[in-house]
């Protein structure tokens, strides 16, 4: 825990160089610096957002490295409390940004559940929309059954383009 | 969506749908042929995109004129003569009659779209560099290409340069022996400050402008050059000006319809601002049969104490092709060297201007209408631009990545072909 708070100190530090050389080492720190790390994303100091950010997203690539299954699902654990919290709009839609990349089927409920928030829903879709398998697919269909008017398109939109193929992507008809 | 547009999207595809099938509705020059314009037919172009290097390629007797910022389509309009279709939103100028081709020039992350959209119009598309933002756009603009059997040329103009095609014979004629290494180096990235996020200004649609992209504030810092600095939009110099200069290498090293099995990428980014791209950057990919190694570096080298080129070392010599654009040069030996009649003789663009930029112009309106393949078509496009597009998402992972060429895809990397296709805002799909 020392360790993690050093991290963030050193995240918020004045000194740019030592920000930067905190966020560019930060991928082993993993899920237990996201919820910090998304505060400080809410910071009025640009350049500890851009630390926090970086560091975020650092975090999230090293944790859905190949092999690293439950990194993965602790990280992704986190940025779904993040995306389901009270901050704001910009840093939950950047939570479910990196969900898409780093969430696997576990998360798919969790997603699913802000396609019904009217501030970040479309930010849930297109996380669903990236993420492979039929768990996410079933909760776009899902979703589309009870979403209002303003918002089926979209669905639709993510649903055919889950369809596509290399061979297809391209030459579809009009809908 | 601000700035929504009257023709819907549903509408527009209808349209398109109808001029496929319907010949009585096609563009202008078709009267010879469906599809191909008559010798003596002219061609009706329409420009999407007004800034830099529309600006560059505007001709006064363009058909119609299409640009998100409105002191910018006013301007250019002033150099065109007679009275021009103008418009904001690119697919009211898709479904005009007298448009038979379109010219993009757009920030990168519209090419991929508007390509898709102007083939499926029955328009044949000039598209500059880089080919495209993702490696699913690069299939749906070959896919559309194809099947719409549209001209597609892609504007890395090098392959028109006399100079380009001199390195090219020189190095396909076995003159530097086998070749184990291209090296390939560029100025660094840009830096900048932070700006203001805030209101765009009234001429600008910045809903538009960001089109299918992912939502961020306008800020001045983004709009219009510096684009290029965020990884969203353009990606750095590495699939700017690296479009340029990849395409001559993949052409020298005749491996334009291939690929390399790895890469691996790393940088650094700048400490503030906002600009998110490294601003220095080393890359490496590997090819399989033959066996070689092309590596990306900035700032590099800087040989002769040019900004950026490539190296190629053979087992008997070595070759210095500096640029890549319509700024290319060589050489004395490669200018020099003519291959002997049993040699590899690698086509040139006919044409007799210098300049590079006008002759590969001159080749995609020659191809529009004798439905020839142009130098720089789609297909060839999208493969060089896969070349940065799997570096920056090496250098974003932080790993090094196996490349399926022919699948074109990553092996055993989930998260890294989660970046193969970009969700897009809604409206916009391709």
């Amino acid at each position: 825990m020392d360790g993690l708070q050093e991290f963030l100190e050193k995240i918020q530090s004045s000194d740019a160089s030592v920000r930067y050389a905190a966020w560019r080492s930060a991928g082993p720190v993993g899920a237990p610096a996201v919820v910090p790390l998304a505060d400080l994303m809410a910071s009025a100091d640009k350049g500890v957002v851009k630390a926090a950010q970086g560091a975020l997203q650092g975090i999230v690539h090293y944790a859905a490295r190949p092999g690293a299954r439950e990194e993965a699902r602790s990280v992704s654990a986190e940025l779904l409390k993040v995306a389901a919290s009270s901050r704001p709009t910009r840093v939950r839609a950047e939570a479910l940004h990196w969900l898409g990349f780093v969430g696997d089927q576990r998360a798919v409920l969790g997603i699913a559940l802000l396609l019904g928030d009217a501030e970040v829903r479309d930010e849930a879709r297109m996380a669903l929309e990236r993420m492979p398998g039929r768990a996410p697919r079933r909760a776009l269909q899902q979703a589309l059954e009870t979403a209002p008017a303003d918002f089926k398109p979209n669905l639709q939109q993510s649903l055919s383009n889950r369809h596509l193929t290399p061979d297809t992507v391209g030459t579809r008809p009009a809908r | 969506m601000a700035g929504k547009p009257k023709l819907s999207r549903r509408r527009f595809l209808q349209a398109s749908a109808a001029t496929l099938a319907v010949p009585t509705i096609l563009p202008s020059g078709v009267l010879a042929q469906p599809g191909r314009p008559g010798a003596n037919d002219r061609i009706g172009i329409g420009y999407i995109g007004l800034g830099g290097m529309g600006n560059n390629h505007l001709r006064p007797d363009a058909v119609a004129l299409c640009e998100v910022d409105a002191n910018r389509l006013a301007e250019a309009a002033k150099r065109v003569e007679g009275n021009p279709f103008l418009c904001k939103d690119y697919r009211y100028l898709l479904d005009r009659q007298d448009v038979d081709a379109v010219m993009i020039a757009t920030p990168d992350h519209w090419h991929g779209m508007q390509t898709v959209h102007a083939c499926q119009a029955g328009k044949d598309v000039y598209v500059e560099k880089p080919t495209c933002r993702t490696i699913q756009e690069g299939q749906a603009m070959v896919n559309a290409a194809k099947r719409y059997r549209r001209i597609v040329q892609v504007g890395a103009q090098g392959r028109s340069h006399l100079n380009a095609h001199a390195a090219c014979e020189f190095i396909r004629n076995g003159q530097l022996g086998r070749i184990s290494r291209v090296e390939v180096w560029h100025e660094n990235n840009w830096t900048g400050g932070w700006g203001e996020d805030t209101a765009p200004p009234p001429e600008l649609d910045w809903d538009l402008w960001l089109g299918p992209a992912r939502y961020v504030p306008y800020n001045p810092l983004r709009c219009h050059f510096n684009f290029r600095w965020f990884m969203d939009f353009g990606g750095g110099f590495i699939r700017d000006r690296g479009n340029h200069v990849l395409s001559i290498v993949m052409w020298c090293m005749n491996q334009d319809h291939t690929g390399p099995i790895s890469v691996e990428a790393t940088g650094a980014p700048a400490r503030e601002g906002i600009f998110d791209v490294p601003v220095t950057m080393e890359v490496k990919w590997e090819f399989k049969n033959p066996d070689w190694t092309l590596t990306w570096s900035q700032p590099g080298a800087r040989y002769n104490n040019i900004y950026w080129g490539a190296k190629y070392y053979g087992d008997r010599d070595t070759l210095i092709v500096s640029g890549g654009d319509g700024g290319c040069d060589t050489e004395p030996k490669a200018k020099e060297y003519r291959p002997p009649a049993d040699g590899v003789h690698v086509p040139r663009m006919p044409g007799s201007q210098n300049d590079a930029g006008a002759r590969h112009r001159q080749n995609w309106l020659e191809c529009i209408r004798t439905r020839a393949r142009p130098v720089m078509s789609i297909d060839i496009g999208y493969r060089v631009v896969t070349l940065a597009i799997i570096a920056n998402i090496s250098y974003l992972l932080g790993r090094s990545l196996n490349w399926d060429p022919v699948a074109q895809r990553f092996s055993g990397d989930e998260e890294a072909n989660r970046f193969l296709a970009q969700p897009y805002r809604a409206p916009w799909h391709l």
